[in-house]
C-alpha cells in the first residue's frame, strides 16, 4: 500500500509514512494500522466514529491518534477502513473513522498490537510533504 | 500427573483448553465480565479477591510473589478507559508471547530444590505466561503523557521520550506506582483464573487427580517494586524496575513461601514453545549482584517480518507435531512470528544464570500441549 512501510525491529514493529500534508499522514497512519491489525478489504465502512485527541506536538498528537485506535479496538472491538482527518494543529486533531465491530467469523487478526511508543518517533517536513515514523509495541 | 497422562490425551486437553481460555486478539469472555466495582476490588484486594470467590485457595496464594497484592494499588489512579479494557480480559491469555504450556519435567538438577518444589521427573506441568492485558498497557499509555509532562517540570532533560519518568516521590510517581500497583493485582487475579479454568479442564479430563494442580509459584515480570537492598553496606530503599526479568530471591529471604525458604525462590524461565522451560532458584550472589533478578525468558533474535521469512511456508504446527508438542494459537501469523528460530536458545541462557551464580538450575520442563494468543 502506498505510503507506508514497515520498519524492522526485533522485539516491535516500525511503520515509516510519508504523505503530501499532515492530514493525509496522519490518515495513513490509521490505514497502517489497520493493515497490521487485519486485512482492511474485509472490514466494512458501516458506521463513523468522531476521534478527537490533544497534545503537546504533532509527535504527541500521533501517539494518542494510534493509542485512541488501540483502546477502540481493544476495549470496544472496533475495525476501522477509513480515516478522515478534518482538522489537526499543533495541539489538536479533530477526526472521524469509518469501519464496523471485529467479527471473528469474518475477520482475521493478524498483529495484536500493545500500544503505540515514543521510540525514535518522528514527525517532519520534507521536500514533498511530511514524514513519521513510529514504533508499536507487540 | 505424569506427562505420560498428557500425552495419552493431549488432542483434548488442547481443545479444552482452547475453549476454556479465549486468548488472541480482542479476546474477552463473554461468559465472565465485571462491573466496575468489582473490577476495583480486584485492582486492590488481587489474589485475596479470588480466593473469596472461590476461585483459588490458601495455598494458592502463599506460593505467589507478594501473596499475590502488591500494596498500595489505587483503583481511582487508573483510567476508565483501562479499566473498559480489563473488564473482559480476567481469565483470558492474551497474545503476542503469552501462552499456557502444558509439558513435563525432562531433568532434575538439584534434589533437595525439586523436593522442596515438589517436582520429579515425568511429572506434568502447566506453564503459564500472561500479565495485565489491555488494563496494564492503558495504564501505560495514559502516565506515558503524564511523565512527558512531569519530566519537564522536573527539568529531566531525555534522550528518547518514550524514557520520560518522574521522581518517585513525586504526585506524578506516586500515582504511577499506584496504578501499577493496581494493574499486577489484575495480573494475578489474570493467571489464577486461567489457573482455575486449567484446573477445570483437568478435572474434567482426569478426574480429582488432574484438579489437584499445584501451584508452585506466581512471579511478576515487567514490574517496578519498592524493596530494601544493601548498597555499600547500608540498607536502603529502592524502586527496583524488573523489564523483561523477574525477581530471583535467595535462600532464607522472608518474602520466599516458608517450604521454600531453605532453597531459594523459584524462578521461571519460559523458552519458545518449539524446546524447553526452566524452573531455577533464586542464590544469595543473584541478590547481592541483581538486586536479586533474572531474566524472564529467553529473548528474541529475530524480527517478526525476518521470522515470517523464515519460516516461509512451512507449517509450524506439523513441525512440531512431529517433534511431539500439539500447538495452537489464536492465528498463523502468531505461530510463524513465535517460531524457535526467532529466539535465542534457552539452553544456553539458562546456562549463563546458572554458571554466573545468578540463579540455580533446578527443572527443565519440556512441552507437550501449547496453547498461544
Amino acid at each position: 500500500m502506498a505510503g507506508f512501510r514497515y520498519l524492522d525491529h526485533t522485539g516491535d514493529l516500525g511503520i515509516e509514512l510519508s504523505a503530501r500534508s499532515p492530514e493525509t499522514l496522519f490518515e495513513r497512519a490509521g490505514e497502517a494500522f489497520t493493515e497490521i491489525l487485519t486485512d482492511p478489504d474485509t472490514v466494512r465502512p458501516s458506521a463513523t466514529v468522531e476521534i478527537a485527541v490533544e497534545g503537546g506536538d504533532l509527535e504527541q498528537l500521533l501517539v494518542e491518534w494510534l493509542t485512541e485506535l488501540i483502546y477502540r479496538f481493544d476495549a470496544q472491538g472496533w475495525l476501522f477502513r477509513r480515516y478522515r482527518i478534518r482538522s489537526l494543529d499543533d495541539h489538536r486533531l479533530d477526526g472521524t473513522a469509518e469501519g464496523e465491530p471485529y467479527d471473528p467469523d469474518r475477520h482475521t487478526i493478524r498483529t495484536t498490537v500493545k500500544g503505540a511508543t515514543y521510540h525514535q518517533l518522528e514527525v517532519t517536513r520534507t521536500e514533498d510533504g511530511w514524514k513519521a515514523r513510529v514504533i508499536f509495541d507487540l | 500427573m505424569s506427562g505420560e497422562d498428557i500425552r495419552g490425551k493431549n488432542r483434548e486437553i488442547l481443545e479444552a483448553l482452547f475453549r476454556k481460555l479465549p486468548s488472541g486478539v480482542g479476546s474477552s469472555r463473554r461468559d465472565f465480565r465485571l462491573g466496575a466495582g468489582e473490577l476495583k476490588r480486584v485492582l486492590e484486594e488481587g489474589a485475596g479477591w479470588a480466593l473469596t470467590r472461590g476461585y483459588g485457595t490458601g495455598e494458592d496464594r502463599a506460593h505467589m510473589e507478594a501473596d499475590g497484592c502488591i500494596p498500595g494499588a489505587d483503583p481511582s489512579r487508573v483510567s476508565d478507559r483501562a479499566l473498559e479494557r480489563g473488564r473482559g480480559q480476567l481469565g483470558t491469555v492474551g497474545s503476542g508471547n503469552h501462552f499456557v504450556e502444558v509439558g513435563r519435567v525432562r531433568e532434575l538438577f538439584d534434589r533437595e530444590a525439586s523436593e522442596a518444589m515438589g517436582l520429579e521427573e515425568g511429572m506434568a506441568t502447566v506453564l503459564i505466561h500472561t500479565g495485565s492485558r489491555g488494563l496494564g498497557h492503558q495504564v501505560c499509555s495514559d502516565f506515558i503523557s503524564v511523565m512527558i509532562k512531569a519530566a519537564r517540570a522536573h527539568g529531566i532533560e531525555l534522550p528518547d521520550r518514550q524514557l520520560c519518568c518522574a521522581p518517585v516521590e513525586s504526585r506524578e510517581g506516586r500515582d504511577y506506582l499506584a496504578a501499577m500497583a493496581g494493574a499486577a493485582n489484575f495480573a494475578f487475579v489474570n493467571r489464577q483464573m486461567i489457573t482455575h479454568w486449567t484446573r477445570e479442564a483437568f478435572s474434567e479430563l482426569f478426574g480429582a487427580a488432574g484438579a489437584r494442580l499445584e501451584l508452585v509459584y506466581d512471579v511478576c515480570h515487567n514490574i517496578a517494586k519498592l524493596e530494601t537492598h544493601s548498597v555499600q553496606g547500608r540498607a536502603t530503599r529502592l524502586c527496583v524496575h524488573r523489564k523483561g526479568a523477574t525477581r530471583a530471591f535467595p535462600p532464607g529471604h522472608r518474602e520466599v513461601p516458608e517450604r521454600y525458604r531453605p532453597v531459594g525462590q523459584p524462578v521461571l524461565v519460559p523458552g519458545d514453545m518449539g524446546r524447553c522451560s526452566y524452573v531455577l532458584a533464586g542464590t544469595q550472589a543473584g541478590y547481592e549482584e541483581t538486586f536479586g533478578s533474572a531474566c524472564h525468558g529467553a529473548g528474541r533474535v529475530m524480527s517478526r517480518k525476518q521470522a515470517k521469512k523464515a519460516a516461509g511456508g512451512r507449517s509450524i504446527a506439523r513441525e512440531l507435531e512431529e517433534k511431539g508438542v500439539l500447538v495452537k494459537g489464536a492465528s498463523r501469523a502468531t505461530l510463524v512470528e513465535e517460531i524457535s528460530d526467532a529466539y535465542k536458545d534457552v539452553n544456553d541462557v539458562v546456562e549463563v544464570l546458572h554458571r554466573a551464580g545468578i540463579a540455580r538450575k533446578v527443572a527443565k520442563l519440556e512441552p507437550l500441549v501449547v496453547i498461544k494468543g
